[in-house]
């Protein structure tokens, strides 16, 4: 594992070691989110492809004050894959109603071990997911979302802030009991080192 | 858009549309406002940014082992694509500029050597226009002189020797008559210089009366023509007011010869 400032430094001096790091930790997000985009392995892969040359080209524009390389990438990933989307004429082609057709296809065809809804997640409501998911990781407009699920574009709104405000709060927890554990694994090592060692010197 | 307080901004749901890059620019441009002027704001940007990392990471399949190699191999493809294509570029890119380089300095030369020739075309046009003047000039003159030649050694030309009267004794004149050309020149031999605003003015007696024969300049001693006026008795030459006059003023006679034998 490498931190974000090597890899940034790596990659803005066009040494090859970036793009490897970048793979190595953050390529099954990527391509989760890609397969969940396009929904074929063949076409995941091209985006896949694809994005880590454009993260090559383009990461002198990267600025870390905008947010996290994951985050910039990330993003990268997400506009190919809808480009590609857009350019095999599944949304916006006008011929059968775009984006009915690629939800639908999201909820059925997607291999089980694809959706992910595993972990964490599990916590948060269909209701707030369904909005995150078709913006974050599909590039819906809130006017797109309010179409695809009939909702009101309010609604859309306070799902969003609410959902995204949940979806903090359950991996702060996460964090928070994640830390408690650690702290209590370190406490009942230490307690047992200092056992030992008590032990050795009585 | 009015500065709204923070409780609004929170409930906006601003902050969330900026993280999930729904926002429009304006919009990012107040997040980024009360971000960098409210740092618990900032913090709340970065935990939003930091739980939908997570959540992507969440969504996490591995992808095909081939694919990394796959990719690194498209990284260096297109390294070598850009260096190599950057490369000829500039090569054909040299060759292109040298050949403008070149054509554009023949050009110069072309226009310079050009305007060279204009000029020096014009130049000696001129020079051309001035010799052929100064040649008809001459060839006038030539003509001119050629005329008083021969009228000078023509047999029927006569001397006329003009001599000075009291009011100038020692002017001398002499003038050629030439009745059967009917010409008449004067060659100044000795005259005082006019006093300012005066000139000399020679007249013909025919018959009592003072005919005018012109005006001349009385510091010239080359010949100078005058009219011939037929039946001449006598010449005589006055001072008269600038540009002459009509009748003479005998007062100012200066010298005088009889035109007679």
């Amino acid at each position: 594992m490498h931190d974000e400032k090597t890899i940034i430094n790596w990659l803005k001096s066009s040494d090859k070691r970036g793009i490897e790091a970048l793979y190595d930790q953050y390529s099954p997000a990527f391509y989760g989110v890609a397969l969940r985009i396009v929904q074929t392995d063949a076409v995941a892969q091209d985006v896949m492809q694809e994005t880590f040359v454009k993260i090559w080209k383009a990461v002198h524009t990267y600025d870390p004050i905008k947010g996290s390389l994951f985050t910039w990438t990330l993003n990268i990933l997400r506009n190919t894959a809808i480009d590609k989307l857009r350019s095999a004429g599944f949304r916006k082609a006008g011929v059968i109603d775009p984006l009915e057709n690629f939800v639908d296809k999201g909820k059925e065809s997607i291999k089980p071990e694809h959706i992910g809804v595993r972990g964490h997640v599990e916590n948060l409501d269909e209701k707030f997911r369904s909005v995150i998911d078709l913006v974050y990781f599909q590039g819906y407009t809130q006017r797109e979302v309010q179409k695809e699920l009939q909702i009101p574009l309010g609604t859309v709104k306070s799902r969003l802030r609410i959902g995204l405000q949940k979806l903090k709060y359950i991996f702060e927890a996460s964090c928070i009991s994640l830390g408690i554990m650690f702290f209590m694994l370190g406490y009942t090592q230490s307690k047992v080192v200092w056992g030992f060692i008590v032990s050795q010197t009585l | 858009m009015d500065k709204m307080d923070k409780k609004t901004f929170l409930e906006s749901g601003l902050l969330e549309q900026y993280v999930l890059r729904i926002a429009t620019p304006e919009e990012e441009a107040i997040v980024e406002e009360f971000a960098s002027n409210h740092p618990d704001i900032a913090a709340q940007v970065k935990e939003l940014q930091t739980a939908l990392e997570l959540y992507a990471k969440e969504q996490s399949v591995p992808p095909p082992n081939s694919l990394k190699g796959q990719i690194m191999s498209e990284i260096t493809k297109f390294n070598q694509k850009s260096t190599s294509g950057s490369r000829g570029f500039n090569f054909s890119h040299g060759i292109l500029l040298a050949i403008c380089l070149g054509l554009g300095l023949a050009a110069f030369v072309a226009f310079r050597s050009q305007k060279m020739l204009k000029n020096e075309n014009a130049n000696l046009h001129a020079a051309y226009n001035l010799l052929e003047e100064n040649c008809l000039e001459q060839q006038d003159q030539a003509k001119a002189i050629a005329a008083q030649l021969e009228m000078l050694r023509a047999p029927e030309t006569r001397h006329i020797d003009l001599s000075g009267t009291p009011n100038a004794p020692e002017a001398q004149v002499r003038v050629y008559w030439n009745q059967a050309s009917e010409k008449g020149m004067l060659q100044v031999q000795n005259l005082p210089i006019p006093p300012k605003g005066k000139t000399y003015q020679i007249w013909a007696d025919v018959e009592g009366e003072m005919i005018d024969a012109g005006i001349f300049d009385g510091t010239n001693s080359e010949l100078q023509p005058i009219a011939f006026i037929s039946n001449a008795e006598s010449l005589n030459i006055t001072l008269e007011p600038e540009g002459g006059s009509k009748h003479p003023t005998v007062a100012l006679l200066q010298a005088n010869g009889l035109v007679g034998s």
